[in-house]
């Protein structure tokens, strides 16, 4: 999706107005991957307008009449991990975590409540919440997921599908970090269950 | 997705649960796309665009690309 400098071009007012205009129809989808990617609306909008604007200025190497929505989103990811943002989300999570209580669940087609929900995003591996994320929200295909990413196909398969045990087990169990220390030794637990979930299904 | 072959009661949950989690995860992500646009992206977004393309008439004013005030 990348292509040659072209900075030696004259300027196009036509295109950039045309770029343009595709790139602000595009700014609710970058917002809504960064929010959910982050999990704090203010980092995330710092984030999507950072990548918003990084779009902006390589323009040029843009190909019109490509899918732009995969390659903003792919500039906006690569910006989450070149900035270690992945720590915002931690801090919030502890902080709102504090303050939960756990409804066991009896009606496996019962809502899911939002706020769980994030919490439970929250707590997967970066790379599960994003392919789960751009594929289970996002719309896109799991091709263009994994040009996204940077991976295989198959990874972004084998990626979503255990996002989807796992966060599965984390609603269910409530396992959610609660306290800020057994965090990692919850998701060990929660991994391997949805792993046995995902074996059992085959 | 299969129904499996046991017809396991526990399976059959899991994909309710599934269903259930999958419409929460895209409302989630379509809560915030049908948020308005706070003002300051497209404020940046102008102040960041050559005056060429901000105004097609002003064309021959422009100087280079991506020059900044």
């Amino acid at each position: 999706m990348t292509s040659a400098s072209r900075a030696d071009k004259p300027v196009d007012p036509a295109r950039d107005a045309a770029f343009k205009r595709e790139l602000v129809a595009l700014i609710p989808h970058l917002r809504a991957f960064a929010r959910t990617l982050t999990g704090d609306p203010t980092s995330a909008d710092d984030l999507a307008q950072d990548a918003m604007m990084k779009a902006w200025d390589a323009r040029a190497s843009f190909e019109m009449g490509t899918n732009m929505k995969a390659w903003t989103f792919m500039i906006l990811r690569n910006q989450f991990y070149s900035e270690k943002r992945r720590s915002w989300r931690q801090s919030q999570l502890d902080q709102e975590a504090a303050e939960r209580t756990l409804v066991a669940i009896d009606d496996p087609s019962a809502p899911v409540a939002l706020d769980e929900l994030r919490m439970g995003l929250g707590m997967l591996p970066a790379e599960q919440r994003e392919a789960l994320i751009l594929v289970g929200a996002g719309g896109f295909a799991y091709e263009e997921a994994a040009e996204i990413c940077g991976c295989a196909v198959g990874t972004v398969k084998s990626r979503v599908s255990r996002a989807r045990r796992a966060l599965q087990a984390i609603l269910e169990r409530g396992d959610y970090d609660r306290d800020g220390a057994s965090a990692s030794e919850a998701m060990g637990s929660i991994l391997a269950h949805a792993e046995r979930l995902s074996n059992a299904r085959r | 997705m299969k129904k499996s072959p046991k017809g396991s009661p526990e399976l059959d949950e899991a994909r309710l649960r599934q269903q259930a989690i999958g419409a929460r995860l895209r409302q989630l992500f379509d809560d915030v796309v049908n948020e308005p646009v706070p003002d300051d992206f497209l404020e940046i977004l102008r102040r960041a665009e050559p005056e060429s393309s901000a105004s097609p008439a002003a064309v021959g004013k422009s100087t280079a690309e991506g020059d900044e005030a």
